[in-house]
């Protein structure tokens, strides 16, 4: 329904919709399926590292048996947090987001070149990096921190991704101002919306992380300059470090409450709320990343302070998603004649892997979300800062609450993508299953881990002269996660790769669309108009990032030579 | 432009309003635990920060071994400054130095830089983690409250050496 009615004089001054024809689909479809197979192909080497990382802990070295492939610990580190990190997930969320836009608009891409040139960017830029990468002169993990010194190629590479991730986002800017114009007075369908404000809080925060690459690395690695400024390096990157993980989570979000409702006979709980805590997320994402820093010197604790109490703002969202997920969930399993206080939890779509996937992916961010609000308390962090406990919880974020749900998504979209039948349901709901029960065990041990013993992350733990017999225990735990994992890994590439070489279906796989509960509900127009919430996310980062960066710009001394240590 | 209609959107339902009042009210009390801990708690994050040159803080550990040392434990001089001192540690590829020796209950201001990448200082079993930059001297006042040895270890990837980056001080009663 309209938020105004309308005359028929606004009619005739909109230009007329474009419809979507099966050569527009063609065409995005070839996007989003190219996007997610560099990605998917990504993880894979990603994934087979981390196994290797898991299994190093515990004293089982693998890497002599891939030199020089693999040369170090370091070197597969990097090539781990890098491959899933930047790149499984970026691939992906460009390709899931140009096939849901155009469904969702029932429109064309209003510049489909412009979409594909942004993937190309992507892969130039990913090949770039590649080489450096692999050859082990980039060894520098993934947050390459100055001032260890990467080789020039490597930076360069990682920022034309991120630029051409720019241009994707444009892309679907483009489309939906386009929409707009041919809708007047109509609401913003919800996935093309939320699709736009996620790339939108994408184009500010990686401001940060193109200004320390353009800057700081790139004119150093060059040879431009002799040295660099540490502090001001790291305050540019975790100014992109925060949002970049809400920039994994919010595409996951996107399926949460628009669609995985719909895979389990729900519907859109409360649409009104769902689209408050998108905006919000675009308004308070950015102004966070000292909450990264906490034990950094160099930036008083006021502003500490005031990034720790936006970041527990953004705590808000989260239990606004918890809510209306659940109620969305729940609607669902009642309508299916679920009962009682829990007794409907059973009737949810739990023999669906897509949908299994996912409502367990959600049940381990439960824990990542508790595990993140201890890292941002101000005190607490200064027990767990760098120790192990940080891998255990972005592997139960980034690593199952986006990658599960990611890999729920793909359990219909390979199929809607490939015009195939989805290759063994049964392997892929064990796949589910066991990244579950692996990640539970491995972020487990690791949480304990560095909070008993302070073990620290980033560490070749199994070559550790303090790593004590008391963490044994622990470590074992972890290992047989690992374990899980590997297994979980080679059943979701057995399922993909099958799924490709399926026999054609007629069956057609729509992407699920989850109905509002409510659809006459009206949306104020605060909450479908982009002005006040765009300008207040510029406003507020200003006020949290601008004295500081003044501060650190103007007293900036490029005195830190290059390391090249690995 | 057309008037809007009255009623721009229903108001939240019950469940809805109950929801969101309980979201903004467990929110509220995370924040507010952050400056009360601040003023409570007995362990806080530092605040002094010096900016240096790696060569000045190079000479201002040298000078403090040359006064106090007391002692080598494997080639690393070992450091006895009096309480109430001021006491530096250095980082670098792939050595703490020097070894400290400090008093239970005597309190010192332990300053922390680097000679060339980030480290990170982590203090074993206690468990405190502070980021180590170099050009940057950071001051923590410390009391150590137990005696014994204490290990310090690298908690910041620093390049092929890092996981043996190891030392430890030792605290006398
Ligand atoms: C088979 C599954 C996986 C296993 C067994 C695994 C294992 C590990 C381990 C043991 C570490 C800690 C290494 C250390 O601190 O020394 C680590 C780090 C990391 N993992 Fe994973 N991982 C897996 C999947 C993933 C996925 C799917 C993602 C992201 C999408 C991911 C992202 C990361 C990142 C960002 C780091 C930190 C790297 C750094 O500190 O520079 N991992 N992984
Ligand atoms: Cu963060
Ligand atoms: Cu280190």
């Amino acid at each position: 329904m309209a938020v105004k009615s309308m005359t028929a004089a606004d009619n005739a001054a909109a230009p007329v919709p474009v419809p979507l024809t099966e050569q527009d689909l063609a065409v995005a479809d070839r996007i989003a399926g190219t996007s997610i197979f560099l990605g998917a192909s990504a993880l894979l080497i990603g994934v087979t590292l981390g196994v290797m990382q898991g299994l190093e802990h515990v004293g089982i070295n693998l890497y002599k048996y891939v030199q020089p492939w693999v040369a170090t610990y370091y070197h597969g580190l990097t090539m781990h947090g890098v491959l899933n990190a930047l790149v499984w997930t970026t691939f992906f969320i460009v390709g899931f987001f140009t096939y849901a836009i155009v469904r969702s608009l029932n429109r064309p891409l209003r510049y489909p070149w412009l979409n594909v040139l942004g993937l190309l960017v992507m892969v130039i830029g990913l090949l770039t990096a590649a080489v450096p990468m692999l050859t082990n002169n980039a060894s520098v993990l993934y947050t390459f921190y100055p001032p260890m010194k990467a080789d020039w190629s490597c930076y360069l590479g990682l920022t034309l991704v991120v630029v051409g991730s720019w241009m994707a986002g444009w892309g679907y800017f483009f489309t939906l101002y386009a929409w707009r114009k041919e809708h007047p007075g109509q609401k913003q369908p919800f996935i093309a919306l939320t699709v736009s404000i996620t790339m939108a809080m994408w184009q500010l925060a990686t401001l940060g992380v193109a200004a320390e690459i353009l800057f700081l690395l790139l004119p150093w690695s060059l040879g431009l300059v002799q040295g660099t400024d540490p502090l001001l390096g790291r305050t540019l990157f975790w100014f992109f470090g925060h949002p970049l993980v809400y920039f994994w989570l919010l595409p996951a979000y996107v399926s949460w409450y628009a669609m995985l409702p719909a895979q389990t006979g729900g519907k859109l709980f409360s649409e009104q709320l769902a689209r408050l805590v998108f905006w919000l997320f675009l308004l308070l994402s950015t102004p966070v990343g000292f909450h990264h820093q906490y034990t950094d010197p160099g930036i008083p604790q006021a502003w500490k302070f005031l990034h720790t109490t936006i970041t527990f703002s953004l705590a808000f969202p989260s239990f606004l998603t918890a809510f209306t997920v659940v109620a969305s969930l729940e609607v669902g399993a009642r309508a299916l004649g679920g009962k009682g206080y829990f007794g409907w939890i059973r009737k949810l779509n739990w023999g669906n892997p897509s949908y299994a996937a996912q409502n367990l992916a959600m049940i381990l961010f439960v824990f990542g979300g508790i595990g993140g609000i201890t890292n941002a308390s101000f005190n607490l962090n200064l027990a767990v800062h760098n120790t192990i406990w940080i891998p255990g919880h972005f592997h139960l974020t980034v690593a199952s609450a986006s990658t599960l749900t990611f890999f729920g998504i793909l359990y219909w979209l390979a199929p809607a993508l490939t015009k195939r039948k989805l290759f063994a349901p049964k392997l892929a709901l064990a796949q589910a299953w066991t990244w579950f029960i692996g990640m539970l065990l491995m972020g487990n041990a690791l949480h304990l881990l560095g909070l008993h013993f302070g073990a620290p992350r980033r560490t070749m733990l199994g070559s550790a002269p303090y790593a004590s017999p008391d963490w044994n225990p622990f470590l074992m735990e972890s290992a047989v996660g690992v374990t899980f994992l590997a297994i979980s890994a080679t059943l979701l590439y057995i399922v993909l790769i099958g799924t490709l070489f399926n026999k054609k279906s007629d069956v057609e796989v729509k992407m699920p669309v989850a109905e509002p509960l409510n659809p006459s509900q009206s949306i104020p127009k605060w909450l479908d108009s982009w002005t006040p919430w765009v300008f207040g996310a510029v406003a507020l980062v200003l006020v949290a990032y601008g004295p500081m960066l003044y501060q650190l710009i103007r007293d900036i001394e490029l005195t830190s030579p290059g390391w090249r240590v690995w | 432009m057309l008037a809007p209609p009255q009623n721009w959107w229903k108001p939240l339902s019950r469940m809805e309003r109950s929801w969101v009042i309980v979201a903004f009210v467990w929110c509220l009390v995370l924040t507010i635990m952050m400056p009360l801990w601040f003023f409570l708690g007995r362990q806080n994050v530092p605040v002094t920060t010096y900016r240096v040159t790696q060569a000045e803080y190079f000479e201002s550990v040298n000078a403090f071994v040359e006064e106090y040392q007391v002692d080598t434990l494997q080639g690393i001089p070992v450091v006895e400054p009096p309480p109430g001192s001021d006491v530096y540690l250095l980082a670098r590829q792939w050595q703490w130095y020097p070894v400290l020796k400090l008093k239970k209950g005597e309190e010192y201001r332990l300053h922390l830089s680097s000679m060339d990448t980030q480290h990170g200082f982590s203090l074993q079993p206690t468990n405190l983690n502070l980021q180590v930059l170099p050009t940057y001297d950071y001051v923590a006042k410390i009391i150590p409250t137990q005696s014994g040895e204490y290990g310090i270890i690298c908690n910041e990837y620093c390049g092929i050496g890092h996981h043996i980056m190891t030392s430890k001080v030792i605290v006398t009663e």
